[in-house]
Formats: structure tokens, C-alpha cells, sequence
């Protein structure tokens, strides 16, 4: 045993050694790479992140392209995937000071309240970035503390997709933009007919349209989904309202049952690609997307208007637009000012609008819109008309969401699906929707 | 046996039934699959539309589009990633989980009880703990899109799951070999290389195999280190046809995952039964 223990001992020994040179080489072996990194980044280099899909890659891809050859000597480092995980890898890359210049962000407020994000107002002040053909009420929106942080890189709008095949066969016109809740109504009726909808419901198991679309509705009296602080921004009288109109027309086939909207687990699996309604409401920048999954041409409106309705009804236009994707720079991009000159170019260049089209939403300046609608395919152009059309007709104001907000969306998602399931009464889950909203907001 | 026979000639229609439960379970279960890659023949417009998961015909555009993607990089380069990455992971975690394994089971060494605790407690340790320390390691060595986060760790035995494994297994191996082999001569490092490893087969299959699909499926560290596409791996590459807004391609994205379980198919269909041995025979000595 005595030798074995020996043995151990020179063993180990040895190992120790080989284990010494091994750390030697290792570290002669990174040395040059080390060196190789340095090198890199004295030439002017600039870091682009971004998610989305094969069609996006392409196209921003190409806008780099444009860019470097307007800024001759700079690289600029395409870096792009899918969107799961894209916001894990964000945080990973700032927290360990290696995030880039330039990028989208999927959830700006932890980093912006951490100081990551670079506040463009003195660049949009001096002209760097030009905003004089973007919406005043979408550069609003995308405000914290009063600062902007980021530009729209494309607008969207709560919408309606309707099925032109349905409305032919059933020899219903498509109504004009300016369509009221009653007119609405009166459609989704006259399409319906047994084991059809004239429309999908208004609440989703999926996505996020149950509060948003309420907040259209309460614009229409000057009210918004939260208060300035924090509160819940509207009474039981509206949401007892909403519940009812919603109720009624469940009840007269003209929305599906409880049990047929809650298959719908994303807009690939709605009622209007599965066949089973003719209009559907979620945002428009999906409008590509969801035109690939049917034959059926699709053609977008806005979501119908209380004024001159007799229900749902209110004095000023609730509709609104909203950015569909921002653009933001890093405080610690190497070049800033060139990072604005990128901002500056996405938004405003013709050339470059006419690279991306519609990769990221309508685009945020409204010339650069115009000049490129003929480029673009029929869906497409309707969601231009349509953006365009709420645009024009939006009442200013707006309340951002706290951070409790996805909270209570939830809160409003279940408090729809209960009256929808029949569960409980409209007067039993408005009170108890208040509540849960209480106690959730503090 | 005698009465299992005994019983089937007596009640031959309860392992009928028996089958025909099984095989229904089976269809359920594997009916998700069958759907993608039924998919994965279809157009778009028809995926969603349709109930039907059996393609009318078998059209092959999705997997022509998917191959190449419209920024210009392949499937080729990505499937090359993959099995470099893989490649990799797998040498660096059997030479050095089989050292380190060695060590444990074999060589008395002060605390040796405590440092196999910790090492089994890294087991426990969930993979977000040590995501950021690790990245501002790699960022600060210059490591960040390139394989090197991904495989030299491989070769410092963090893979505590396979050096348990192989101390099991090894504390299997009778130690009259160890001890012939000593009085024959040899010092430590020419046993494990002679008697060891020669005796550590089905372990080192295990492992081979477990390490190439997780490596192979990994999915957030890959997407963690590697940034630019000429370093995708497949399942960085599988990520870059959905997107809500902009246009999707559900077809080529269907057709691209049906191919790339493919590898994973394949290994574990050639290397089922040793696996199974690999686990039998470690699991046998406590």
C-alpha cells in the first residue's frame, strides 16, 4: 500500500507539472488572439443588433450595405436572429460591457432606468436626427421621464383583417375607414351564419389585444386605461358597457363562443385563417405574416369609431397609432454621432425606405411612406391607407402603462374570458375586476 | 416465461389489446411530429388552413428555400457549426471527465470527499447564476463569436453529470487489475490509459452520445456567444424565419427542423443499445 501511496505522490507531481505547462500554452495560445481583437477595433467599426425574420435579415442586410457606402472605412457588424432570447442576450451583452452600438430592444425600461441608453434628444435638437416628418403623438409615446430614447423604425395600429372572400360571397361591401360600432355590429351579423362569425371576439387567450382594445374605446371620452399615476384610468360604467356590447353580440352568433376563441392560441391559429370568422382585430404589422397563411385576400381597417354610434359610443376618435419598432443607441457606443447618423438614415433616407419597406411597420416619417406604396404588395399598401387614415384622425393625449400594466391585462384577459364562458355576471366580474386591479396597482 | 407463454395462449386477444393501446399512446404522442412534417411539404397558405396534416403531394420547395437563406448563408455552414461545436464538446469532455473520474474513484487525495460533494453541487447550480460572470470572462478574453465559450470548457471536466457517471463506473472495475498492472510497472497515468480507458467503453459511448445531443440542442449559450451568422449553429439557424411582424416562413421553417432532427435520429437509432448498456453497467455498482 506504502507504494501505492508513492505512486500517488509522483503522480500528482507530475500531473502538477503538466498541468503548468498546459496553463503556459494556453495562455501563449490566446495572446495573439487577444492581440488580433485590439487590432479590430481601431478601424471604425460599428455594432448593429437586431431580431425578426429571414425577410428582415435581407433587407437590413442591404441597408448596411448603403450605409458603408455613404461612410467609406466604416464596418458595421451585422448581428441578428429570432426574437426568443434576443432580450436575454441584450442584458447578458450589456452587463458584460460588450452589448452594441445600435439596436432594437424588446423590453427598453430596465435599461433605460440602469442609465444603457443613450437619451437622443440633444441629436434630434441639433438636427442630427430629423423628426419633422414623424408622428408628434408616436415620438411622444416612446418618451420616459420626458426623454426620448428611441425613434420609431415603424408604425402600426390596432386594427381589423377582413376576409374579402366572406364579404363577396355574402355580397356585404367592405366598409369605409371611418365605420362606426354600429356598422360594425350590423357586418359581423350579416356575415354570421351557423358554425361561421362575422367576427372574432375582441378578448384572445393569446396576445395582448383585450386591454389595448378597450383603451381604443375609452379614448373616445378623453380616458385612458391607467391615470398619470399609476390608477386605473376608467369606471364600471365603461367597462360594464364594453363587457355588454361584446356579450350581445356573442349571444347573436355574430362572435364566437368562449370555447372557439380560446383555440386561438396566436394570430397563425385565429379564426380567420382557420375559416371560422371574417373579421379579425390585432395589430397591423402582422399584415405580411398573416396574408401568407390564407389564400383569401385580406384587406385592413381600423377599428370602427363611437362618434355618430349609438353604441360604444363617445365625441372624439379613439383609435391611435403606436410604433411597431424602435431603434436605440447604447451610451457607450464607440461613435455616437455616427450612430445617430444611422438613426438619422433609417428614418429619413429615400433610398433606404426603399430597401426595407415594410420589414419593421409602416415607415415613421409619412413622405418616406408615400414614395414607397407603390413598391409594396396589396395587403401591404391597406396597411399603409389604414395607419395613415388613424394618423390623420388620432386625438392627441396619451398615458403610458406602469409597470404593472401586463398585470392588469392579464387581470383583463381572464375578467373576459369569465363573462365569455358564461362563469359569471357582467355586474359580478366588473366589481371583481376592480378589485383585483386595486390590489395589484396598490 | 413459462407462464407469460402460458398466458398468451390463453388470453391472445389481451396482447392484441395491449398493442393496440400502445399504439394509439404512440400515435398520440408522436402525432405533433407527423404534423410538422407533413408541414413541411405544403405552402404556406395551407398549413394553418387545413386540417389535414398529409401534404397533397410531396413538394420539396420549403426544404430548397430553407436550404439557402435569403441573407445568402446556408444550412451547409450551420450543420458544419454544429458538428465542429459538437465535435468539440465531445473530445474535451471525454478526456477530461475520464481524468478527472479517474481521480475521484481511484486516488486518495486530502478532502477528496468534500470536492466530489462540490463538484456533484455544481450539478445543482441553475445555468443563470453564472451566465453573466461567464460571459464577462469570455468577453474579456476576446472569446465572444467564437467557438472557444462553447468548447474549452469542455476540456476542464465541467460536465459533473459524466464525471459521476465514470466514478460509478469505475468504482466497478475490480482494483487486482490496477494492482497487477502496478507490480507489472506501470505509474498512474499508464494504468488509466492501459487498464482504464480500455474497461471504460460503454461510459465513454454514454457519453458520446449524451454530449453530442445536448450540444447539438443547446440552444441559449450558442445564441449567448455567437453573434454574426457565419458562426450559427442549427439551432441559431431554425430561429431566422419567424418574426410576427415582417413576413414569416413557416414552410421552410417546418422543413429545416424536420432535417435537422435527422443527426439526433440517427445517433441515437446506431447507438441505442449501448446506451442502454452504458447506463445498465454503471448503475449496477451503488
Amino acid at each position: 500500500m506504502a507504494k501505492q501511496e508513492d505512486l500517488e505522490a509522483a503522480g500528482s507531481a507530475r500531473r502538477l507539472t503538466r498541468r503548468t505547462i498546459l496553463v503556459g500554452a494556453g495562455a501563449l495560445a490566446v495572446s495573439p488572439l487577444l492581440s488580433g481583437v485590439s487590432f479590430a477595433q481601431d478601424a471604425t467599426t460599428m455594432r448593429l443588433s437586431w431580431w425578426g425574420s429571414d425577410d428582415r435579415h435581407k433587407k437590413t442586410l442591404a441597408l448596411i450595405q448603403l450605409f458603408q457606402s455613404k461612410h467609406p472605412g466604416l464596418t458595421i457588424t451585422p448581428e441578428y436572429g429570432g426574437f426568443v432570447g434576443y432580450q436575454d442576450k441584450l442584458s447578458t451583452q450589456f452587463a458584460g460591457g460588450n452589448a452594441p452600438d445600435v439596436m432594437q430592444v424588446a423590453e427598453p425600461g430596465p435599461l433605460i432606468a440602469s442609465g444603457r441608453l443613450l437619451a437622443l434628444d440633444d441629436y434630434i435638437a441639433a438636427g442630427t436626427i430629423d423628426v419633422s416628418n414623424a408622428s408628434k403623438s408616436v415620438l411622444e409615446t416612446a418618451k420616459v421621464n420626458g426623454k426620448q430614447y428611441s425613434v420609431p423604425w415603424g408604425l402600426a395600429c390596432g386594427c381589423y383583417f377582413l376576409d374579402n372572400q366572406v364579404f363577396e360571397d355574402a355580397k356585404v361591401d367592405i366598409p369605409d375607414y371611418g365605420w362606426t360600432w354600429d356598422e360594425y355590429a350590423k357586418v359581423a351579423k350579416s356575415l354570421s351564419k351557423p358554425g361561421f362569425y362575422g367576427s372574432a371576439d375582441i378578448w384572445a387567450a393569446a396576445g395582448t389585444r383585450s386591454l389595448a382594445a378597450l383603451e381604443v374605446f375609452l379614448r373616445e371620452r378623453q380616458k385612458y386605461a391607467f391615470t398619470p399615476e399609476g390608477k386605473i384610468g376608467f369606471g364600471p360604467d365603461e367597462l360594464t358597457e364594453w363587457f355588454t356590447f361584446w356579450d350581445e353580440l356573442r349571444k347573436a352568433g355574430a362572435v364566437p363562443p368562449g370555447e372557439v376563441t380560446a383555440l386561438e392560441t396566436g394570430f397563425e391559429t385565429s379564426p380567420i385563417i382557420t375559416g371560422k370568422a371574417a373579421m379579425y382585430p390585432i395589430n397591423s404589422s402582422i399584415a405580411s405574416s398573416l396574408q401568407g397563411l390564407t389564400k383569401h385576400k385580406l384587406t385592413v381597417a381600423p377599428f370602427p369609431t363611437g362618434v355618430g354610434s349609438t353604441a360604444l359610443k363617445g365625441d372624439q376618435y379613439g383609435a391611435f397609432v403606436n410604433s411597431s419598432m424602435q431603434i436605440y443607441i447604447n451610451v457607450d457606443a464607440k461613435d455616437k454621432d455616427l450612430a445617430a447618423a444611422f438613426v438619422n438614415f433609417v428614418l429619413n433616407d429615400p433610398e433606404a425606405a426603399k430597401i426595407q419597406l415594410m420589414a419593421r411597420g409602416v415607415p415613421a416619417s409619412s413622405k418616406i411612406a408615400e414614395l414607397v406604396t407603390p413598391n409594396i404588395s396589396p395587403v401591404e399598401q391597406s396597411m399603409v391607407a389604414t395607419v395613415k387614415y388613424v394618423a390623420d384622425h388620432a386625438s392627441p393625449g396619451f398615458v403610458p402603462w406602469p409597470k404593472q400594466g401586463s398585470e392588469v391585462q392579464d387581470l383583463m384577459q381572464r375578467s373576459h374570458q369569465a363573462v365569455a364562458f358564461e362563469q359569471a355576471s357582467i355586474a359580478d366580474t366588473v366589481s371583481q375586476f376592480f378589485d383585483q386591479a386595486g390590489q395589484i396597482l396598490g | 416465461m413459462a407462464t407469460n407463454a402460458r398466458t398468451v395462449r390463453v388470453f391472445p386477444f389481451s396482447q392484441l389489446l395491449t398493442h393496440l393501446v400502445l399504439l394509439v399512446g404512440a400515435f398520440c404522442m408522436l402525432y405533433p411530429l407527423l404534423w410538422m412534417i407533413g408541414s413541411s411539404f405544403k405552402p404556406d397558405s395551407e398549413i394553418f388552413t387545413e386540417l389535414n396534416p398529409i401534404p397533397r403531394s410531396l413538394d420539396l420547395t420549403n426544404y430548397i428555400r430553407g436550404w439557402v437563406l435569403g441573407t445568402g448563408t446556408s444550412f451547409t455552414t450551420f450543420y458544419f457549426n454544429s458538428f465542429v461545436v459538437c465535435a468539440g464538446a465531445i473530445i474535451g469532455n471525454l478526456l477530461s471527465c475520464s481524468l478527472a473520474a479517474y481521480a475521484f474513484a481511484r486516488i486518495r487525495f486530502r478532502l477528496r470527499g468534500m470536492w466530489f460533494a462540490i463538484m456533484l453541487g455544481t450539478l445543482m447550480l441553475p445555468f443563470h447564476v453564472t451566465v453573466v460572470p461567464q460571459y464577462i470572462i469570455f468577453n474579456s478574453l476576446g472569446w465572444t463569436n467564437t467557438f472557444l465559450p462553447l468548447v474549452v470548457p469542455k476540456f476542464f471536466a465541467v460536465d459533473a453529470f459524466f464525471i459521476f457517471l465514470m466514478v460509478q463506473f469505475i468504482r466497478g472495475i475490480p482494483i487486482e487489475l490496477e494492482q497487477a498492472a502496478m507490480v507489472d510497472g506501470c505509474n498512474r497515468f499508464q494504468i488509466f490509459t492501459k487498464i482504464i480507458m480500455p474497461l471504460l467503453g460503454p461510459a465513454l459511448v454514454t457519453t458520446t452520445i449524451f454530449t453530442f445531443i445536448w450540444t447539438y440542442n443547446d440552444f441559449f449559450s450558442q445564441l449567448l456567444y455567437l453573434s454574426t451568422e457565419n458562426h450559427y449553429t442549427v439551432s441559431l439557424g431554425l430561429r431566422l424565419f419567424l418574426d410576427a411582424s415582417g413576413q414569416s416562413a413557416w414552410g421552410p421553417m417546418f422543413a429545416m427542423t424536420t432535417l435537422s432532427l435527422v443527426p439526433v435520429i440517427l445517433v441515437f437509432a446506431f447507438f441505442q443499445r449501448r446506451l442502454v448498456e452504458g447506463i445498465a453497467t454503471t448503475g449496477l455498482k451503488g
